[in-house]
């Protein structure tokens, strides 16, 4: 599938902004109201600039407002449905507690926020995940590997620049999403390698089975069209092994070295340093991540194309 | 509303015989033709005299080699919109653009909400929708609906654009629920084919498959040798004369 960078952003910039707001829902009672407000603002920038983003995938972007209307059958009005709801939701908490109201209805609408952000990236995902034509993208993987990344990419935020927030047993779970999440990463890909077009063929496309073993001979046109060009893109086995071992590197193994200098250096200017590149690492990491999910995904109408053998 | 319909009252859509199509592109062209100038958005062409022409088509032909005890085939693929019963272009739509008709099962876009997501050609495992990169909305196989229910035209007229111009009679239109059609009558002669089963669409068009040529026994045994049918038999008074006219 063709990596197109609007897309790439939003589902990664969202991802995290979400994983901001999660962690909020979890964190935000605890903490106090001034950096409680500037966190859940840095949520929504997150947030909507993946969704800014999004728009600059559509064609005809004046029209997007009816995107929220299908929400009976498609995953994407969902998501765009879910996507307001929760930027809404934080926008009234940051609201309540930049004017010190606390209370069990700011308790409630804490915890109402982690599930919808949980709920938007699920849906996010669920976009791909219900595409079989893309046999990669089929799988309850999908739904993981957005959601693990969410987790990470948001408790990493707050790892970073917030430090007052977490507890050390948060700490420590930031460092199982972020073993946690990259292994399920790592699962996905090796999925990925094995599933090819899943259970179709060029037999099963063309049902010419029968007259023995079947090749494309002929492509409609000499030239690529919007078929080819949106879903024909085509990773070599090098390159991909190359950005998959930086996607790893960058977004886990530095981030890991990382995470051990700051338990080293304690609360000194390094281990601040430390903390902040930890961030940079991992959301690298996680775009080239999500850059190779497009990338590396082949589609059944290819089937028609090329051989895909 | 995107949700796909129970069930349709009919199921209009084509049969193709895969053993009569040449692959002479006239129901390709036809298409373009007629669709470029009927319903909704013209079909863009970029570049059309340039390096590197590009545009949309709503049915394409593609070619596929078959090969089997060193015997090989041609056969010609005409591919165009499947108007599948659980067609997975539908339900992904977020605007309500797309739809399946009740009344007749064809599958079509309402441009005038079609945002340009592209989510529906993602959903497509066939690739049967296209972007119009000039109207920015999806563009896709209409079945010719401004034609086929077209009482300005003649009645013989009002069948596909690519149907009615096939010069070997290898598409076929009509209703696939009716046991009785055409349509189904071939279906039910012949040996025909869903594309994709496994995707779980439902496809309504048919292929018809061609009929085996190279599957006899005797073609099939390793011992035969394609080079014996060219060599000369002796015995016989042609072979005498043969022989004589060789001088030996």
């Amino acid at each position: 599938m063709h990596p197109a960078i609007s897309i790439i952003v939003f589902s990664t910039f969202s991802g995290v902004g979400f994983g901001i707001g999660f962690w909020l829902g979890i964190l935000g009672n605890g903490n106090q109201s001034p950096a409680v407000v500037i966190t859940g603002l840095l949520a929504l920038v997150w947030a909507s600039v993946g969704l800014i983003s999004s728009v600059f995938h559509l064609r005809r972007p004046a029209r997007a407002i009816r995107a929220f209307s299908q929400w009976r059958s498609s995953w994407l009005s969902r998501e765009g449905i879910l996507a307001i709801l929760t930027l809404g939701c934080i926008f009234l908490y940051i609201v309540l507690r930049l004017f010190n109201i606390h209370g069990p209805g700011v308790l409630v609408l804490a915890w109402i926020i982690s599930l919808l952000s949980l709920a938007t990236v699920y849906s996010t995902a669920m976009i791909y995940t219900q595409l079989k034509a893309v046999p990669a993208w089929n799988t309850v993987l999908t739904p993981l590997v957005f959601i693990g990344f969410s987790l990470l990419g948001g408790g990493t935020f707050y790892f970073s620049f917030l430090p007052e927030f977490l507890s050390r047993d948060f700490e420590f779970i930031i460092l199982i999403l972020l073993v946690g999440g990259w292994v399920i990463w790592i699962l996905w890909s090796l999925r990925r390698d094995r599933i090819g077009m899943g259970a179709s063929s060029v037999e099963t496309a063309t049902q010419l089975g029968k007259l023995g073993t079947v090749k494309p001979f002929e492509p409609p046109h000499m030239g690529p069209n919007y078929l080819t060009r949106e879903m024909g893109y085509r990773l070599s086995k090098s390159k991909s092994t190359q950005l998959r071992g930086l996607a790893v590197a960058l977004g886990l193994i530095i981030p890991i070295l990382l995470y051990c200098i700051v338990f080293i250096y304690q609360d000194s200017g390094f281990a601040n340093v430390s903390r902040i590149l930890l961030f940079c690492f991992v959301l690298s990491g996680i775009f080239i991540s999500r850059w190779l999910f497009f990338a590396e995904s082949r589609h059944t109408t290819m089937l028609y194309y090329r051989n895909e053998n | 509303m995107t949700s796909l319909p129970k069930s349709t009252d009919r199921k209009l859509g084509l049969v193709i015989d895969l053993d009569v199509c040449v692959g002479c592109h006239a129901c390709v062209t036809n298409c373009k033709a007629w669709n470029t100038s009927g319903y909704g958005a013209p079909l863009a062409d970029e570049s059309p005299y340039g390096h590197d022409p590009s545009g949309v088509w709503l049915n394409r032909i593609h070619s596929f080699e078959t090969e089997q005890n060193n015997m090989s085939a041609l056969v010609h693929f005409p591919k165009s919109c499947l108007h599948c019963d659980d067609a997975p272009c539908v339900t992904v739509c977020p605007t309500g653009a797309s739809y399946k008709r009740v009344s007749d099962g064809i599958v079509l876009v309402d441009e005038s909400k079609c945002m340009g997501c592209g989510l529906c050609a993602w959903a497509c495992p066939y690739g049967a929708r296209e972007m119009d990169p000039v109207a920015g909305v999806m563009k896709k196989c209409t079945l010719c609906v401004d034609r086929i229910y077209n009482e300005n035209l003649p009645e013989e007229d009002r069948e596909p654009a690519c149907v009615r111009t096939c010069p070997t009679n290898a598409r076929f239109f009509g209703d696939l629920s009716d046991p009785d059609s055409e349509v189904s009558q071939l279906v039910a002669r012949r040996e025909s084919a869903d594309l994709m089963p496994e995707q779980e669409t439902s496809p309504v068009n048919q292929y018809l498959l061609p009929i085996e040529r190279y599957g006899t026994d005797e073609l099939a045994s390793p011992d035969f040798n394609l080079a014996s049918l060219a060599s000369r038999k002796s015995g016989g008074i042609l072979s005498w004369v043969d022989n004589l006219l060789n001088g030996n």
